[in-house]
């Protein structure tokens, strides 16, 4: 276990503390407003599985309850004291991302008595009660099992003023739960809360979903998981109070904005899970609202990225005007913005020239060629026509003569053509014609059909169902305003914009910054012209 | 005649696969028929033959082959007479339930393919890629279930149903190409194909 408070060895942090404990611990000596923590390292996951999950060793718990008493010296709360009461959170951190696994408790450490302490050193029941709930929500739910279904049928019947009686029928939910468990009293016993979290955590290594998770995407088993165990910050505390995430670039241009949301008076998880994505706000509102925050987001922003030398993706809340940074890692961001960002740095020496192009590895070659293929059609200087209009699959555009059937597609195009086909719905039987067509549109159909998924996976433009009027006999489609396409005429389908155009209509590629080209051309190791 | 000739398992395989995908180039028609648990690869040549030997498969265009005409009312009356019994039960509320899943099946599909703001999915995010994967899993088990209701079908859909549990085999194992691949056997092709067998069997016109 590493408590960051204490002095530190040099050792593979993420291997050891997992990414979130790394990054916390990293933030932590470069004296950001890190809330106090501590990390139990992945050993203690070995241990943990090695003793056939029986237990969590005395000197697991011996160690947790210094390192907690590290954080109240910092804090000035005492944990499970409800005079200015400490809680914590609890959440996993694996060295590797790993979806399926449990993720987080909040507010650990909260009991009746904690509660009221909490009312009174907060000045607000509300908020008190809102936490002790969330926490009995999350605890069932992690360490139990427990649906929310269940919480929401103990609620029923009770006033929402009356909050008290919510919690309590929310604790005889998990006590129900806890009674023959071994953590009968996790409910009162705020020693029990903890243990049962950490537990939960390492157990959660070894569900199913992250068995199978770990099968699918072939990842060790073995390198078990860290826990951070951090002092809460309160984004839901009042009116200048919040809770967001903020990237340091803007992750599908790689312009140099931040970019990102927050609320006002939440905690953490609603805006990472996106649940309250209407009321989430924008960093030019953070700007407005709180600028002292903002202008302290924006240098810890730029610190981080130039430390880290690489686009952060960071998580940050701030409770009664006082801002604390969470959890920063490398940000996911589109091919292009990967681009950008290489580029830029080397402008601004962020990264040397030979830095970067190691880092173009990590660009996948055919997402960039994806981006870069795209198109669009407009109209131009020649004469031409909408002929059909619908929800457009794959964003490209190809140009060629109208087929009715698999078989014309294959003979047109074998003789060098490239063809169009048309269709009144698509079946699996048209697969070989789309093969051999550039594009395809159809009378009926949605960007959820087989045609599409087809279509997608080969990377052909399509606009579904147009409600064109589909003749194969007499060889013509009747479209928009009546006009007719024969047999043979030559079409142009947009899939981006979901439109089939008749006569000359102009095709846009995709406009490439000219710096950008140079690192294109590298990446894909071909010229552009 | 080929109306009086009885179809052996391996030929209605090559007709079912036919009469699904339509017009197929050669060499993936032995590619995929070569992978199916019906055939040993060398076999796939002479059945093909055999068949066009019988006028029910043809070569109109050189390289690909498809079903004649004749060859298409030759497997709808095997099927229908084959699945006699099964034909009541599989109408009503059983059909109904199927395309309510094939609707969910295509929506999986896409979602594998493009992300709900419908750009493109790079696949790397498996916190978004991982929940799909699991709903593909969620759509089999329910197919299972839908097919286990209906008295015969089972057994009627044995060699499909085993295809499809392969390729779902292999996506858990990380072979993402067997989820939408086009030129495999992959799960959203022998679902495609169980589509227009049953549409087949009952007689049916696809509604898209």
């Amino acid at each position: 276990m590493l408590g960051l408070w204490t002095v530190g060895t040099h050792i593979d942090l993420v291997g050891r503390l997992g990414g979130k404990g790394a990054g916390l611990f990293r933030m932590r000596q470069m004296g950001l407003p890190v809330p106090p923590a501590f990390v139990i390292s992945v050993h203690a996951c070995h241990a943990y599985f090695g003793r056939g999950r029986k237990f969590l060793g005395e000197e697991l718990c011996r160690e947790a309850t210094q390192r907690i008493s590290e954080i109240e010296a910092v804090t000035g709360k005492r944990y499970g004291n409800p005079n200015n009461p400490l809680l914590l959170s609890v959440r996993s951190g694996a060295p590797v991302s790993m979806p399926g696994m449990m993720d987080t408790i909040l507010n650990v450490g909260i009991n009746d008595s904690v509660r009221k302490g909490l009312a009174t050193a907060t000045g607000d029941p509300v908020f008190a009660a809102d936490c002790h709930c969330r926490f009995l929500e999350m605890l069932g739910k992690t360490v139990f099992g427990i649906r929310k279904d269940a919480f929401l049928s103990a609620s029923q019947g009770i006033s929402r003023t009356d909050l008290q009686a919510l919690v309590g029928r929310y604790q005889e939910v998990v006590a129900a739960a806890a009674a023959n468990s071994s953590y009968p009293n996790v409910v009162d016993d705020v020693e029990q809360q903890l243990l049962a979290c950490i537990e939960a955590v390492f157990n959660s290594w070894q569900s199913d979903r992250a068995v199978r998770y770990r099968k699918m995407f072939k990842i060790s088993a073995d390198l078990g998981t860290a826990i951070v165990v951090q002092s809460m910050v309160f984004g839901n505390l009042d009116g200048n109070s919040g809770t967001g995430v903020v990237f340091t670039r803007d992750p599908s241009t790689g312009a140099r904005e931040l970019v990102g949301e927050y609320l006002v008076g939440r905690q953490g998880e609603e805006v990472v899970s996106g649940e309250a994505a209407e009321t989430s706000k924008p960093m030019t509102s953070l700007n407005q609202e709180f600028p002292l925050i903002h202008r302290q987001l924006s240098m810890v922003c730029r610190f981080l990225e130039f430390v880290a030398r690489d686009i952060q993706d960071i998580e940050f809340t701030f409770e009664r005007g006082e801002l604390y940074i969470l959890q920063t890692r490398s940000a996911k961001r589109t091919p292009m913005a990967a681009v950008r960002f290489l580029a830029d740095a080397v402008a601004e020496g962020l990264l040397s020239q030979e830095d970067a192009m190691r880092r173009t590895q990590s660009i996948t070659k055919a997402s960039l060629e994806e981006f870069i293929s795209q198109e669009v059609t407009r109209r131009g200087d020649g004469h031409c026509w909408i002929i059909a209009r619908g929800p457009g699959v794959t964003p490209r555009v190809a140009r060629g003569r109208v087929v009715f059937s698999p078989a014309e597609a294959i003979e047109l195009s074998a003789r060098g053509e490239p063809v169009v086909m048309v269709r009144d719905v698509t079946s699996p039987e048209d697969i070989g014609g789309i093969e051999k067509a550039v594009g395809l549109f159809t009378a009926r159909g949605g960007p959820l059909s087989h045609a599409a998924v087809v279509c997608r996976e080969l990377g052909k433009p399509c606009v579904v169902g147009t409600g064109v009027r589909v003749d194969i006999l007499s060889g013509e489609v009747v479209g928009e305003g009546g006009v007719i396409v024969k047999r043979g005429e030559v079409v142009t389908v947009d899939g981006a914009s979901g439109l089939v155009w008749g006569g000359d209509v102009a095709v846009e590629k995709r406009e490439l910054d000219l710096n950008m080209v140079g690192w294109i051309q590298k990446i894909l190791g071909r010229s552009l012209c | 005649m080929a109306d009086v000739q009885r179809l052996t398992e391996q030929q209605v395989v090559v007709l079912r696969l036919l009469s699904a995908r339509g017009m197929v180039e050669e060499e993936t028609l032995l590619e995929l028929l070569g992978k199916r648990g019906v055939f040993r690869s060398c076999e796939v040549g002479s059945c093909l033959q055999s068949l066009r030997a019988m006028g029910v498969v043809e070569s109109a265009i050189p390289g690909f082959w498809s079903v004649a005409e004749v060859g298409k009312k030759l497997l709808k009356d095997h099927l229908q007479s084959r699945c006699a019994d099964i034909i009541p039960h599989l109408r009503g509320d059983a059909w109904a339930a199927f395309e309510s899943l094939d609707k969910e099946l295509k929506a999986v599909c896409s979602a594998w393919q493009v992300k709900p703001d419908w750009s493109a999915n790079n696949h790397d995010d498996p916190g978004y890629d991982f929940p799909v994967l699991e709903k593909l899993g969620g759509v089999d088990s329910k197919l299972r279930i839908l097919v286990d209701r209906v008295n015969g079908l089972k057994n009627e859909l044995r060699d499909l149903l085993v295809e499809m549990e392969g390729a779902l085999g292999k996506v858990n194992e990380g072979d993402f190409e067997y989820f939408t691949g086009v030129n495999v056997n992959s799960y959203h092709n022998l679902w495609f194909e169980l589509h227009e067998d049953l549409l087949c069997t009952l007689g049916l016109e696809r509604k898209e």
